[in-house]
C-alpha cells in the first residue's frame, strides 16, 4: 500500500499531540503524585491543588485530542488499540474520573475527614495514569500481540512484562520530576524549596531509568531501527538529552520556569524519540511485522485526512492561543489567599 | 448513526464522501435543537426549584426571587419551544426511521389514516396491544405525517428481528412527552407569577418537588433514541451485534460493574453534595468577593 502525504501529517500530529499532552499534564499528574512527600499539612497541599487546579482540565483535553485523533485518522489502529489495551485503559479512565472529582469536590466541604479521602484518591488518581500511561506505551514501542486479523492474543498481565512496567516507572518518575519542578515554581518558600531539592533527587532516579529504558529498548524493541536507517533522527534523543541536563543547572540557580521548560522540552523530544522510532507503525505487532498496523494500513480516506488538515490547521492556533493566555493569568505564584482548591 | 449520510461503502468500510452532508444532516440538527435545549429546560427547573425551596423559607428572598424571575423567562421559552420542536423532530423520525416510530406508538399494522390510541398496553409476543382504548382516528397519521391519510408502516412489516423492544420505547416515549406538557404547564404558571412567587406557596411546593421530573424526561428520551434504532447501531447499515469488539466476556462482566459502582457512588455524593449546597443558600458578599479577586 502506498504511503500518502496527509498519512505522514497525521503521523506527526499525532505524536506532537501525546507530546503536548505529556508536557502539560505531566506536570499535574507529577504534582498529584508528589501530594504526601511535598504536602505536609493542608496550607501545603492546597498550594499544591491550586498550583495545578486551573490547569489540569485543560491539560486532559490533549489526551482527549490524542485519542479522538488516533480515532478520526487512523480508526482501524485506534479500534485494535482500544480492544488491546482495554484493562488498563479503563484503569487509566477510572484514575482520571476519580481525580477530576477529586481536584473539584475537595473544598466544598470543611469535614477533614472529606478532604483526606479526596486527598488520597487524588493521590491515586495522580499515580496510576502516569503507570499506566508508561505501561501503555512502552508496550506500543514493543509492539502487542496482535494476530493478522487485530485481536489481541494475551491480557492484561502480559502487558506489565519487565519492559513495559521500566517504562511505567520512567514515566513515573519523569512525571514526578516536571510536577515538582512547577510546584516549586508556582509556591513561595518553603515549599518552593523543599519542592526544588526533591526535584533534584527525583533528576537522578530519572536519568538513570532513561539510560536504562533507552539499552533495554536497544536490546528487546526495533525502536532504534529507524535511527540506524536515518542517523539525522538522532536530533530527538541529542535534544532530550540536552534539555535533560539543563535542568539541574537551572535548579540550581532556583530559575524554577527555565528549568521547568528543560523539563518540558526533554519530554516533547522523549516523546518524538519514541514516535520516530514507531515510524510507519501506528501499533507494531510482536507475533509478526507482517500483521502490525502501521499508518498506511490503519487511515482513513484522504478525504477525511484532508477535511482533518484543514479544521486542524484553522482551530490549533486558537486553541494554542488560549491555552497561552489561560496559563498567564493564573502565571502568578500561590499565597495562602487562593483558596479555589 | 442514527441517520447516516454522505458516505460510500468501499475498502469494506464506509468511507466519508461528502462531508457537506454530514455537516447538513437534518437528522442531526433536529437531535441537536432537541438535547441541547432539553439541557436548558433542566436547568431552568432546577433554579426553580431550589429558588422557591428558599422562597418558601424567606431565606435571602431578593436574591431567590430574582433568580426565580430569570430562570422562570428561560424556562418557559426552551419548554415551550421544545414542546413544538419535539413534534417536527418526531415527524422527522417518522420519516427516516419507521421502526422507531411504529415501536413508539406500538403500531402494529400498516394502515392509512391510522388511529392514535389516547392509553395502551403493548403486547409484542402476540403482536398486538392488549389494551387500547380512546382510539382517536387519523391522529397518529396526522402527527407523524401532517396528512390524516398517510399511511404508517406498522411494526408487522419488519420481521422479529428487525424491530427494537417495543415497550420499552413505548413507555418511555410516553413517560417523556407526558412529562414535557407537564413541564411545559409548570413553566406558563411559574412565568405567570414570575414577580411575585411568594404569593403561591403550592406552586413553589410543587416546583421543589418537580426538580427530578426533567431528568427522568431527558432519561426517557435518550431512551427512546437509542433503544429506538435497535437492532441497530448504525441505522440500516449495520447491527449492534456485528459492532461488538472482540474482548473477553470476563473483561466486559468486570467494566460493566466497575462502571455502575463508581458512577452509582459519584452520583449519591454528587447529589448529596448538591443539595447541601443549594440549601446553604449563596456565600457571603465577602467570600464571593475573595474568589473573583482570585479569577481576577
Amino acid at each position: 500500500m502506498e504511503m500518502n502525504i496527509f498519512q505522514i501529517i497525521w503521523f506527526v500530529l499525532w505524536g506532537v499531540l501525546w507530546a503536548v499532552y505529556f508536557m502539560l499534564d505531566g506536570f499535574d499528574l507529577g504534582a498529584g503524585s508528589l501530594l504526601y512527600i511535598l504536602g505536609k499539612d493542608e496550607k501545603d497541599r492546597r498550594a499544591i491543588y491550586q498550583a495545578t487546579g486551573p490547569f489540569w482540565d485543560g491539560n486532559e483535553v490533549w489526551l482527549i485530542t490524542a485519542g479522538g485523533a488516533t480515532f478520526a485518522a487512523f480508526p482501524k489502529a485506534y479500534a485494535v488499540m482500544f480492544s488491546a489495551l482495554y484493562s488498563a485503559l479503563l484503569l487509566l479512565l477510572f484514575s482520571l474520573i476519580i481525580r477530576g472529582v477529586a481536584i473539584e469536590y475537595r473544598n466544598k466541604h470543611e469535614s477533614p475527614s472529606w478532604r483526606s479521602i479526596w486527598d488520597l484518591l487524588f493521590f491515586l488518581g495522580s499515580l496510576l495514569p502516569a503507570l499506566l500511561l508508561g505501561v501503555a506505551f512502552a508496550n506500543i514501542f514493543k509492539g502487542v500481540a496482535i494476530d493478522q486479523n487485530g485481536i489481541f492474543q494475551e491480557t492484561l498481565f502480559h502487558l506489565l512484562n519487565p519492559y513495559g512496567l521500566l517504562g511505567g516507572l520512567l514515566f513515573v518518575f519523569c512525571f514526578a520530576t516536571h510536577g515538582a519542578i512547577w510546584v516549586a515554581f508556582k509556591t513561595m518558600d518553603p515549599l518552593s524549596e523543599r519542592a526544588g531539592n526533591l526535584a533534584k533527587k527525583l533528576w537522578v532516579v530519572t536519568l538513570i531509568l532513561v539510560v536504562l529504558f533507552w539499552a533495554y529498548s536497544f536490546a528487546a524493541t526495533r525502536i532504534w531501527d529507524n535511527y540506524l536507517k536515518a542517523p539525522i533522527l538522532f536530533v530527538f534523543p541529542a535534544l532530550a538529552v540536552i534539555a535533560y541536563l539543563s535542568v539541574p543547572v537551572f535548579l540550581n540557580k532556583k530559575a524554577y520556569f527555565k528549568a521547568w521548560v528543560g523539563s518540558a522540552l526533554t519530554i516533547v523530544a522523549f516523546t518524538a524519540w519514541g514516535v520516530a522510532g514507531l515510524f510507519p507503525n501506528i501499533l507494531p505487532s510482536s507475533i509478526d511485522p507482517a500483521y502490525s498496523l502501521t499508518i498506511m494500513n490503519s487511515s482513513s480516506s484522504e478525504l477525511t485526512l484532508k477535511i482533518m488538515t484543514a479544521v486542524a490547521v484553522i482551530f490549533v492556533p486558537i486553541v494554542l492561543a488560549y491555552t497561552i493566555w489561560a496559563y498567564k493569568i493564573f502565571s502568578h505564584k500561590i499565597t495562602e489567599k487562593d483558596i479555589a482548591y | 448513526m442514527q441517520h447516516p449520510v454522505g458516505y460510500v461503502i468501499r475498502n469494506g468500510r464506509a468511507e466519508l464522501d461528502s462531508f457537506a452532508a454530514v455537516l447538513t444532516n437534518s437528522f442531526a440538527w433536529w437531535e441537536f435543537l432537541h438535547t441541547v435545549p432539553s439541557a436548558y429546560v433542566l436547568s431552568g427547573f432546577f433554579v426553580l426549584g431550589v429558588s422557591a425551596w428558599h422562597i418558601l423559607r424567606k431565606n435571602e428572598l431578593s436574591f431567590f426571587k430574582k433568580s426565580f424571575r430569570v430562570a422562570a423567562i428561560w424556562t418557559v421559552i426552551f419548554s415551550l419551544y421544545l414542546i413544538v420542536e419535539g413534534h417536527i423532530h418526531g415527524a422527522e423520525v417518522a420519516a427516516k426511521q419507521p421502526t422507531k416510530l411504529a415501536a413508539m406508538e406500538s403500531h402494529w399494522e400498516t394502515e392509512k389514516g391510522a388511529g392514535w390510541a389516547l392509553f395502551a398496553i403493548p403486547d409484542e409476543a402476540n403482536e398486538r396491544n392488549s389494551v387500547e382504548f380512546i382510539k382517536v382516528p387519523k391522529v397518529l397519521s396526522l402527527l407523524a405525517f401532517h396528512d390524516p391519510e398517510a399511511e404508517v408502516k406498522g411494526l408487522k412489516e419488519w420481521p422479529k428481528e428487525e424491530r427494537p423492544p417495543v415497550a420499552l420505547i413505548f413507555w418511555s416515549f410516553r413517560i417523556m412527552v407526558l412529562l414535557g406538557l407537564l413541564l411545559g404547564l409548570f413553566s406558563v404558571l411559574a412565568y405567570i407569577k414570575r414577580n411575585n412567587p411568594e404569593s403561591t406557596p403550592k406552586l413553589l411546593k410543587v416546583l421543589v418537588w418537580n426538580i427530578p421530573l426533567p431528568y427522568i424526561a431527558a432519561q426517557a428520551g435518550w431512551m427512546v433514541a437509542e433503544v429506538g434504532r435497535q437492532p441497530w447501531i448504525v441505522y440500516g447499515l449495520m447491527k449492534t451485534k456485528d459492532a461488538v469488539s472482540p474482548l473477553s466476556s470476563l473483561q466486559v462482566g468486570l467494566s460493566l460493574p466497575a462502571f455502575i459502582i463508581v458512577y452509582g457512588i459519584l452520583e449519591v455524593i454528587c447529589f448529596w453534595l448538591i443539595a447541601y449546597h443549594a440549601r446553604k443558600g449563596p456565600e457571603p458578599a465577602e467570600a464571593t468577593l475573595k474568589v473573583e479577586t482570585k479569577l481576577a
